[in-house]
């Protein structure tokens, strides 16, 4: 199975629910700015490369985590990914997707901008990790949710 | 290999060129005006509908032909679907054309007509020219992008 966290640039929130799911980043507490720097793949998508997945690794489940940026198209692209998939054979249910764009701060969004649009990587990437740092209880909701779910799913109490 | 046309749209310029390039139109006359208005009435109906790959049927040199709806997406889904082929371990190739040549208008008269249903006998007339005035655009690029096939290009 193959789990899916989408948001809009794939570089930061997606990145930052990944990186929580696997334990790179801490559930109990919120991460000092050094830890998110060296969250693998955290701030690094170039906006021409959007749309492409991301794998950031396999959790104690077995199920591989990928990150993906689909704008504000995931209307539109993930009925085009599970057709796609159909289409080879591959049934929709062997892979998920979590909205990792809820409740972003607008200092994330200002930041996401700043670095990966404009380039001013010094100036933005601050910004993100400030806006994360402020809704990180956020994430770790949605991470947690997930995790449930997909114990419930898979059997494991 | 597949070959995806994607536009705004699926159901208009990317239906069109597809229909073209299975033969199911002529490349060398405009389809019938019933025909013309049978794509009308998909486009009303389905005018909106985005994110489903559409099977159209096999060309020539047995390529599967496909068409879909992305809004503006197109280069982002172009992306999606080579990395899925490359999770998936997915051998075959895709082939993208970009089919958008006078989706502009048909988006337009159809937002149009639905506002205003009692100038549907106008908008469709409208529909009818400006489709006439896009078949040949439409014919020169499948045209081309067939060439390009044959040839083994990229996209």
């Amino acid at each position: 199975m193959k789990l899916f966290y989408h948001c809009f640039g794939g570089a930061h929130t997606s990145i930052t629910c990944a990186a929580i799911h696997l334990g790179y980043l801490p559930m109990d507490r919120v991460p000092d700015v050094r830890e998110f720097i060296s969250v693998p793949h955290y701030d690094k998508m170039e906006d021409k490369n959007r749309g492409t997945p991301v794998y950031i690794g396999r959790d104690e489940l077995g199920i591989d985590i990928y990150a993906i940026g689909l704008k504000n198209a995931c209307h539109i692209m993930i009925p085009a990914i599970k057709s796609y998939l159909n289409l080879n054979n591959i049934q929709s249910k062997e892979i998920l997707f979590v909205e990792s764009l809820v409740k972003l701060h607008p200092i994330t969004g200002v930041g996401g901008f700043l670095s990966r649009k404009l380039n001013l990587v010094s100036m933005g990437r601050p910004l993100t990790i400030w806006g994360i740092r402020k809704r990180y209880s956020v994430f770790v909701e949605i991470v947690s949710g997930v995790k449930e779910s997909l114990y419930q799913y898979i059997g494991i109490s | 290999m597949k070959v995806i046309y994607y536009g705004n749209n699926a159901i208009y310029s990317a239906y069109t060129m597809a229909a073209i390039h299975i033969g199911i139109y002529d490349e060398e006359k405009l389809p019938c005006l019933e025909d013309i208005l049978r794509q009308w009435e998909l486009c009303f109906i389905h005018g909106f509908q985005k994110g489903n790959l559409i099977y159209m049927g096999l060309d020539e040199d047995y390529r599967e032909i496909y068409v879909i709806g992305c809004g503006r997406h197109g280069k982002m889904l172009e992306k999606i679907y080579n990395g899925l082929n490359a999770i998936f371990r997915i051998q075959e190739d895709i082939y993208f054309i970009k089919a958008d040549i006078g989706e502009g208008w048909a988006r337009f008269l159809i937002s149009l007509n639905l506002r205003f249903p009692i100038i549907e006998a106008i908008v469709k007339k409208f529909f009818v020219s400006t489709y006439k005035r896009a078949y040949p655009k439409w014919c020169k690029k499948v045209r081309y992008e067939k060439e390009k096939l044959k040839k083994g290009k990229k996209p």
